[in-house]
C-alpha cells in the first residue's frame, strides 16, 4: 500500500491504523484516550489528521490506511482543532500540577506544554470532585479527570469486572462505581490496571512515598528493602530508558543512596516459595489431591477468589506471596542475625503493583503482633523517589544486593512473568518427584503471551495437566470451563495483569504497544545469565532452612510462610447503600 | 359579516392564508361574528394581500394593516380608503405542489390488519419473498431512496453492503426514537400505518438476511407503541412475522425496545448502544453498522419513513418512484410543520417543493400577532432560514445553499423571538443531549451554553463572544466523532448570520 | 417485595428477548413500571446480579436516560418541553407559569412532595405544542390557565 503522509510517499506492506503507520515512519501524532491494552474509544479527538477526499478530519486511530491515501498530520487546521481541544480539557482540569501524583509522566501536561495551551478559557473544573481513598492500592481523584475512558474500558475488557460505568452524560459524567460506592467495597481487586492506563491523576496508586521518606530520613529503625522480579526491567524506564532495560544494579545502587539499610531481593522470596508452594504441590500429587492447586502470589487473584470465585480458595496454595515470606524471613531470621527484633525494623517493598498495597493490609498475614512488610511502593514511586532525591540513576554504578537474602536463581526471576511461576515450580517439582535433574530447565509450553495456555507435562510416570492464564476475563472464562467440567487441570498459574507482574498495575506508564514483550525478553535474559536457575539448589536457601525453618511445610514455615483465605463474595454487595440521596438526579 | 381572502397560488404564496387566519383570530380576540373565506377566483393584487370585505377590494401587506383593516372595516364598517385597491389581476394558475401520498397512502383508512389487507397489506412482502434479494436490493437502488432520518444516505446502497456480509447473523433494526425536535412524522406513521411499516421492515430483513430485528422507539411515546405492538400481534398471527413467513422459509422475529429519553440514540450507532444495554454513546465510524453493528454482526438501520416507502417502490416499481422530487433526491418526503405555524401538520410533498409553498400553503404562515421572522428547518440540528430565502428548494443538496433538510421538520418562528432567547434554547437543548463521548462536543457544547447564558445575564450580545462561539462551533464539527457535534453549527452559524443581516434582534 | 418486584421485571423484560443481553434496557425500564416511576438502587443491584452483569452498567444506565430515576422525589413528575417549536408557541409562558405556580426550578420538588419539574428536549407532539408530560400523561394546547388548572387537579387528586 502507497501512503501519502505529509507529502511523502511510504510503502506499507499490512494493514495498519494511520496512527501506527505515521509512528512506524517516524510521525508524531499526538494521543489522549488511545492506549495499545485497550479498545479504542476515539474520544479524545487529539490524534486528528487531514484525509484527501473526507470532508471532516479523521482520527488517525481508528482510520486505517488504504492504498493511495494522502494524509496531513499536522496542517493548520489538524493544528487548530487539537490545540482548541486541549484548550477545552483545561477548561475543565485543575492547575495543581505541582503537587500531582502524576506531575511529570501526565500525558495531558505533555500536550498542553506541546501546543503551547495557555489557560485562555475560564476554568470551570469538573462537574464531580470525587476524592475516594478508600483503597489501600488506588486513589480516585475525579477532580482531574478528563473523561477519556481508559479506566473504564481497561476494567471491563482487561479484567471484565466493571468497576466503572460512565455515567451521567456530557459535561457532567464521570467514571462511578456503582451508585458511587467507594472503591474498596466494590469487587475491585487493586490490580491497578485503571491507575496504569489514566492519562492525568485522576486515578493513581494509593501513594506511600511520602510515609517512606519519612521513613528513611528517621534514624531509629533498621529500614529494609526488598524488590520484586519485576521491578529491576522496568524502573530504567522512569529514567527514559528502553522497555526491557535491565537495571538491576542501578536499582540496588540507588536504593542505597535512599538510605535503606539492607537491599534485599524479593527473589529471594520467590524461590522460597517455590520451594514450600513445590512441596505443597507434591505433597498434593502424593495425596492425590485437591486439585487443582492454584498460585497464589498475585494478591489481585487472591482478591478475585475471594470476592467473585468462593469456591477457588479451598484450591488456592498456602503459600504467601514471596515479598511476605521475604519480610517474615527479615523480621526474624536476619533480624537474629543483626541482634534486633522484629519491631525495629521497617521492610518496604518495590513491587510493580498496587494490589500488593492491599494485601499488607490482611489481618491473616499479621504474624504474633507484626506485619512481614510495612510499606509497598511501585515502581512508578520508586522512580519519582529516586527523582526527587535527584540521585541520577542512568550513570549510577551498578551494584550487588545484601547477603544472604539477596541470593536468587534464575526460576525467581521469571515469576516476574506469566507463567513464570508455574515454570519455576516445573523445575522444583520435577526433581523433587523425580529425583533426577531435568534435562531441559526450559519449559517452552508455558511460556508465551496467550491468554490461556495450557499443557500435559510428564513428570516421571505421571501426567500432570497444567494452565497458565494472565488477566482476569482470561481467569473469569477459564474457571467457567472448570466449574462446567470442560476442562480439569492440577495445577494453574493466575496472574491478574497482562503479562503478569511485568505488566503490573504499578510499572511505568507506557503506550510502547511492545512494552510486555519487551519486558519479558529482559525476565528471560536474566534467567539465562544465571548460574543456578531453580529455587531449590539455591544455597541461601538451603542455609535458611538449615539454620532455622529445618523442612519446607515444617511447623516454623506454616507459621512465618502460609496463610489462608476466606470467602469475601458477600462483602461487596450492598453497594445501592452508598448511594446517597441528592447526589446524582 | 363576510371577509373573502384571496386564495389563488400567487396569493396563498405570499402569505394570504397567513392573512386569512390572521382575521379568524381578530374576530376571536374582539369577538366579532365574521365568515372569512378563502376564494381562489377572487383574483389577486401587486405588492401585497386582496381582501374583499362587503364588495370592497382591499390590498393588505401585513398584519398591522390587517388589523387596522378589520378595525375600520369590519368592526366599524368604514371604508379604508388607505387600503384600497384599484386594480385587481385575475386569479392565478395552480403552481403550489400537491401532496403525493406515498407515505400517507394507508392515513386514517384501516383499523387493524384486515384493513390493511384489504387496502392491499402485505402484498408487497409477498411479492418480495419471490424476489431474489439482489433484485431487491436492485430495485431500491433505483428508486433512488435515500435515508429519510436526516443523514440521506442511498438505502439500497447500505442494504447492499449488509447483504454481501457473510455472517453467521445479521440484523434489522427500525429507528423510531423520533427525537429531532419539530418531528413528529414517524409518530403519525405509527399511530397510522403500524402495518406498512412492520411490512418494510419485513421486506428489508429478507433482503438483508436477517433472522432478527429491532423496532427501536423513544420512550416518549410509550402510549403511541401500544398501536404498534397491536399490529405486530397482529402480523404474527397472521404469519407475516415469526417463523416460515408465508410459507417461504424466511424466518424473521421482531421486537419492540423502548428508549429512555435520549436524543443522541436517535444516531444509528447509539441507538446500537442502547439496545446492547449502555449509555447511548455513538461509535466511531468506520466500522459501519452493515460491517459491524449489533453485538458486532452485520446490521442495518433505516428510519420508520424509510422502511414505509418500501413497500410502495416494490409493487410500484422504481420508476414510479423516480416520478416524484429531483434527480439527486427522487420521491417524497414528509414535512412536520410546527412552532408559531398556523397548521401544525405533516405533509407529504416531492423532494424539490421551495420551503415557501410549505410555510404559506401548508403552514398557513405565523399564527396570532407575529409576523415570520424565520424557519429553522430540518430540527434542532438542521438551519435557521431567513424569510428572504423561503424559495429554496428542499431536497439534499438545499445544504449546499445553507439550509437543511434533515428530518423535515420546519418549525416557524415569528418576530417576537430574540436571538439570545433562541440561541439559548438550542444551545441548552445540546448541552443537555451530548451523550460526553468525545471532547469538542461534550466540552464544547457547554462552553458555548455558557457563553450564551452570560449574554443573556447582562442582557446584550456581544460581538467577541460570538466570533468565539463560531470558532468553537466550527472546531466542533470538524473535530467531532459523530453527528451531534457535527451540527451544532447549523443552527448557532445561520443564527448569527441572521443576527448580523438583522433579521433578527 | 423488593426481589419479587424484580424478579417480575426480569421476567417481563426477557419475554422479548433475541439475544442474551439485549434486554437490560428493558429491565430499568419494567423496574420503572414495577416501582412505580423509578428505579431503586437497591432494585437495580439485584437486577445486575441476576442479569450477570457489573452493577455499575445498569447504575450508567439510570443515570444517562433521562426518562430513568433511581429516586421517587416527587408524587408527579412533570416534563414540560422546553424545545423550540414549543417555546416559540407558548412554551415560555408555559414554563414561566409552571415555575411560578410550583415555586420551584428545573429539576427541583416541591416542599410538599407534590411535584418535580423536569425540562424535555421534545415530547415528538409539535403538532399539538406547547406541550408537556405528568408522568404518562400527556397535555397539549396548553395555555396558562390550562397549566394552572391541571396543577389544580392533581393539586386536588382529581387526577391521580
Amino acid at each position: 500500500m502507497r501512503v501519502t503522509i505529509n507529502g511523502r510517499e511510504y510503502e506499507f506492506g499490512e494493514p495498519m491504523t494511520v496512527l501506527d503507520a505515521a509512528r512506524k515512519v517516524g510521525i508524531y501524532i499526538p494521543t489522549l484516550c488511545y492506549h495499545p491494552r485497550i479498545t479504542q474509544s476515539g474520544s479524545c479527538r487529539m490524534c486528528l489528521v487531514e484525509v484527501e477526499g473526507q470532508r471532516l478530519l479523521q482520527t488517525s486511530c481508528t482510520t486505517y490506511i488504504r492504498d493511495g491515501m494522502k494524509i496531513w498530520t499536522h496542517s493548520e487546521r489538524v493544528k487548530a482543532a487539537v490545540k482548541h481541544n486541549l484548550e477545552l480539557l483545561r477548561m475543565i482540569h485543575p492547575d495543581d500540577c505541582q503537587t500531582c501524583e502524576a506531575n511529570g509522566r501526565c500525558e495531558l501536561q505533555d500536550l498542553l506544554q506541546r501546543f503551547g495551551v495557555e489557560r485562555t478559557m475560564d476554568y470551570y473544573g469538573n462537574s464531580v470532585k470525587i476524592l475516594d481513598e478508600s483503597s489501600p492500592a488506588i486513589r480516585r481523584d475525579l477532580g482531574k479527570c478528563i473523561k477519556c475512558f481508559r479506566c473504564v474500558k481497561a476494567c471491563e475488557e482487561i479484567q471484565d469486572l466493571s468497576v466503572y460505568a460512565m455515567v451521567k452524560r456530557g459535561h457532567y459524567e464521570y467514571p462511578a462505581t456503582a451508585f458511587d460506592a467507594p472503591v474498596y467495597s466494590t469487587v475491585c481487586v487493586g490490580c491497578g490496571q485503571c491507575s496504569f492506563v489514566c492519562p492525568v491523576g485522576a486515578i493513581t496508586e494509593k501513594p506511600d512515598w511520602r510515609k517512606v521518606l519519612e521513613l528513611l530520613e528517621n534514624e531509629d529503625k533498621v529500614v529494609i528493602v526488598q524488590t520484586a522480579p519485576a521491578t529491576r526491567v522496568a524502573i530504567a524506564e522512569e529514567f527514559g530508558a528502553e522497555p526491557g532495560t535491565i537495571s538491576t544494579g542501578k536499582m540496588v545502587a540507588a536504593l542505597r543512596k535512599l538510605g535503606f539499610d539492607y537491599v534485599f531481593d524479593t527473589n529471594f522470596g520467590a524461590d522460597l516459595t517455590i520451594v514450600e508452594e513445590g512441596n505443597e504441590f507434591v505433597r498434593r500429587v502424593n495425596k492425590g489431591g485437591p486439585f487443582p492447586m492454584f498460585t497464589s502470589c498475585c494478591p489481585a487473584w487472591i482478591n478475585y477468589a475471594e470476592k467473585v470465585f468462593p469456591w477457588v480458595t479451598k484450591h488456592l496454595s498456602s503459600a504467601r506471596s514471596p515479598h511476605m515470606m521475604l519480610g517474615a524471613v527479615i523480621k526474624t531470621y536476619f533480624a537474629e542475625k543483626i541482634g534486633k527484633n522484629p519491631k525495629d525494623i521497617m521492610v518496604v517493598s518495590i513491587m510493580p503493583c498496587t494490589a500488593k498495597k492491599d494485601e499488607i493490609s490482611r489481618d491473616q498475614l499479621i504474624i504474633d503482633d507484626w506485619k512481614p512488610v510495612d510499606y509497598v511502593l511501585t515502581t512508578r514511586e520508586l522512580g519519582k523517589l529516586i527523582r526527587l532525591k535527584g540521585i541520577p540513576f542512568m550513570s549510577l554504578p551498578e551494584e550487588d544486593y545484601d547477603h544472604p537474602l539477596g541470593v536468587s536463581t534464575g526460576a525467581a526471576a521469571i515469576f516476574g512473568v506469566t507463567g513464570g511461576v508455574m515454570e519455576a515450580a516445573l523445575r522444583t517439582a520435577y526433581e523433587v518427584i523425580t529425583g533426577e535433574t531435568l534435562p531441559k530447565v526450559e519449559f517452552d509450553e508455558v511460556r508465551g503471551l496467550d491468554g490461556v495456555r495450557d499443557a500435559t507435562i510428564k513428570i516421571g510416570d505421571k501426567e500432570v495437566k497444567i494452565a497458565v492464564v494472565h488477566g482476569l476475563k482470561n481467569t473469569e472464562m477459564l474457571l467457567k470451563k472448570m466449574e462446567k467440567g470442560e476442562a480439569f487441570y492440577h495445577f494453574v498459574e493466575v496472574m491478574a495483569c497482562p503479562g503478569g507482574c511485568i505488566g503490573g498495575g504499578g510499572q511505568p506508564k507506557s503506550l510502547d504497544p511492545d512494552v510486555i514483550k519487551k519486558r519479558a525478553g529482559a525476565i528471560y535474559e536474566i534467567d539465562e545469565m544465571m548460574k543456578i536457575r531453580k529455587s531449590h539448589e539455591n544455597p541461601a536457601i538451603k542455609q535458611l532452612y538449615k539454620e532455622f525453618l529445618k523442612e519446607p511445610l515444617g511447623e516454623l514455615s506454616e507459621k512465618l510462610l502460609h496463610t489462608h483465605y476466606k470467602d469475601r463474595s458477600k462483602e461487596y454487595a450492598n453497594l445501592w447503600k452508598y448511594y446517597e440521596e441528592g447526589k446524582v438526579s | 359579516m363576510k371577509i373573502k381572502v384571496a386564495a389563488d397560488p400567487k396569493s396563498v404564496l405570499e402569505g394570504s392564508l397567513e392573512i386569512a387566519n390572521y382575521f379568524g383570530y381578530l374576530s376571536g380576540v374582539h369577538h366579532v361574528q365574521v365568515d372569512v373565506e378563502r376564494d381562489a377566483n377572487l383574483g389577486n393584487c401587486v405588492g401585497g394581500i386582496l381582501v374583499d370585505i362587503n364588495g370592497e377590494k382591499y390590498k393588505v401587506r401585513d398584519k398591522k394593516e390587517a388589523a387596522m383593516l378589520f378595525v375600520q372595516g369590519v368592526i366599524l364598517r368604514k371604508k379604508v380608503k388607505d387600503l384600497a385597491v384599484k386594480k385587481v389581476l385575475p386569479p392565478e394558475e395552480s403552481r403550489i405542489t400537491p401532496e403525493v401520498l406515498i407515505v400517507k397512502r394507508n392515513f386514517g383508512k384501516y383499523r387493524d390488519i384486515d384493513g390493511y389487507i384489504f387496502l392491499g397489506g402485505y402484498e408487497a412482502l409477498k411479492k418480495a419473498l419471490k424476489m431474489k434479494p439482489e433484485e431487491i436490493v436492485e430495485e431500491v437502488k433505483n428508486s433512488g431512496l435515500r435515508g429519510r432520518g436526516g443523514a440521506g444516505f442511498p438505502t439500497g446502497l447500505k442494504w447492499e453492503s449488509a447483504l454481501k456480509e457473510k455472517a453467521s447473523e445479521k440484523f434489522v433494526v427500525c429507528n423510531a426514537d423520533e427525537g429531532e425536535p419539530g418531528t413528529f412524522k414517524d409518530r403519525m406513521i405509527i399511530e397510522e400505518d403500524p402495518h406498512a411499516l412492520i411490512e418494510g421492515i419485513a421486506i428489508s430483513a429478507y433482503t438483508v438476511g436477517a433472522n432478527k430485528g429491532y423496532i427501536y422507539i423513544r420512550g416518549e411515546y410509550s402510549d403511541v407503541a401500544e398501536n404498534l405492538k397491536r399490529a405486530m400481534e397482529e402480523a404474527y398471527d397472521r404469519g407475516f412475522l415469526g417463523e416460515d413467513i408465508l410459507g417461504s422459509g424466511f424466518d424473521f422475529e421482531l421486537v419492540l425496545r423502548f428508549g429512555g429519553g435520549s436524543y443522541i440514540a436517535g444516531e444509528e450507532t447509539a441507538l446500537l448502544e442502547s439496545i446492547e444495554g449502555r449509555a447511548a454513546r455513538s461509535r466511531f465510524k468506520p466500522p459501519y453498522p452493515t460491517q459491524k453493528g449489533l453485538f458486532g454482526k452485520p446490521t442495518v438501520v433505516n428510519n420508520v419513513e424509510t422502511l414505509v416507502k418500501v413497500p410502495w417502490i416494490i409493487l410500484n416499481g422504481a420508476e414510479e418512484y423516480r416520478k416524484y422530487g429531483t434527480e439527486s433526491s427522487p420521491g417524497t418526503k414528509l414535512f412536520s410543520i410546527c412552532g408559531k405555524a398556523n397548521k401544525k401538520v405533516v405533509v407529504e410533498l416531492p423532494l424539490g417543493v421551495t420551503l415557501r409553498e410549505i410555510v404559506y400553503a401548508y403552514g398557513e404562515g405565523i399564527y396570532g400577532e407575529g409576523e415570520l421572522a424565520m424557519v429553522q428547518t430540518g430540527g434542532k440540528a438542521g438551519t435557521f432560514v431567513s424569510k428572504e430565502k423561503l424559495d429554496v428548494k428542499l431536497d439534499f443538496d438545499a445544504i449546499k445553499e445553507g439550509v437543511s433538510l434533515g428530518s423535515g421538520a420546519i418549525t416557524l418562528i415569528d418576530d417576537k423571538s430574540r436571538f439570545l432567547d433562541i440561541a439559548l434554547n438550542v444551545i441548552e437543548f445540546f448541552e443537555h443531549e451530548s451523550c460526553g463521548k468525545c471532547v469538542p462536543c461534550r466540552e464544547g457544547t457547554f462552553l458555548v451554553r455558557k457563553i450564551i447564558s452570560k449574554m443573556v445575564e447582562e442582557g446584550k450580545v456581544d460581538c467577541d463572544a460570538l466570533q468565539e462561539i463560531e470558532r468553537i462551533v466550527l472546531i466542533m464539527k470538524d473535530s467531532s466523532l459523530c453527528g451531534l457535534g457535527q451540527s451544532v453549527h447549523n443552527p448557532i452559524i445561520s443564527l448569527i448570520r441572521m443576527l448580523e443581516r438583522g433579521e433578527v434582534a | 417485595m423488593v426481589e419479587e418486584k424484580v424478579r417480575n421485571a426480569l421476567e417481563k423484560a426477557k419475554e422479548k428477548a433475541l439475544e442474551e443481553k439485549d434486554y437490560i434496557m428493558e429491565v430499568v425500564r419494567c423496574l420503572h413500571e414495577q416501582f412505580g416511576g423509578y428505579a431503586p438502587p437497591e432494585a437495580l443491584e439485584l437486577a445486575a446480579q441476576f442479569l450477570e452483569v457489573s452493577p455499575s452498567k445498569l447504575y450508567e444506565i439510570a443515570t444517562f436516560y433521562s426518562l430513568y430515576t433511581l429516586r421517587k422525589e416527587a408524587k408527579h413528575v412533570i416534563r414540560v418541553c422546553t424545545s423550540l417549536p414549543c417555546h416559540v408557541a407558548g412554551g415560555r409562558e408555559i414554563i414561566e407559569t409552571l415555575k411560578k405556580e410550583l415555586n420551584i426550578d428545573f429539576g427541583q420538588v416541591t416542599p410538599d412532595g407534590m411535584f418535580k419539574l423536569e425540562e424535555v428536549g421534545c415530547l415528538g407532539r409539535c403538532d399539538t405544542s406547547p406541550n408537556m408530560m405528568v408522568d404518562g400523561t400527556l397535555y397539549k394546547d396548553l395555555t396558562s390557565e390550562k397549566v394552572t388548572a391541571i396543577l389544580e387537579a392533581y393539586r386536588k387528586g382529581v387526577i391521580e
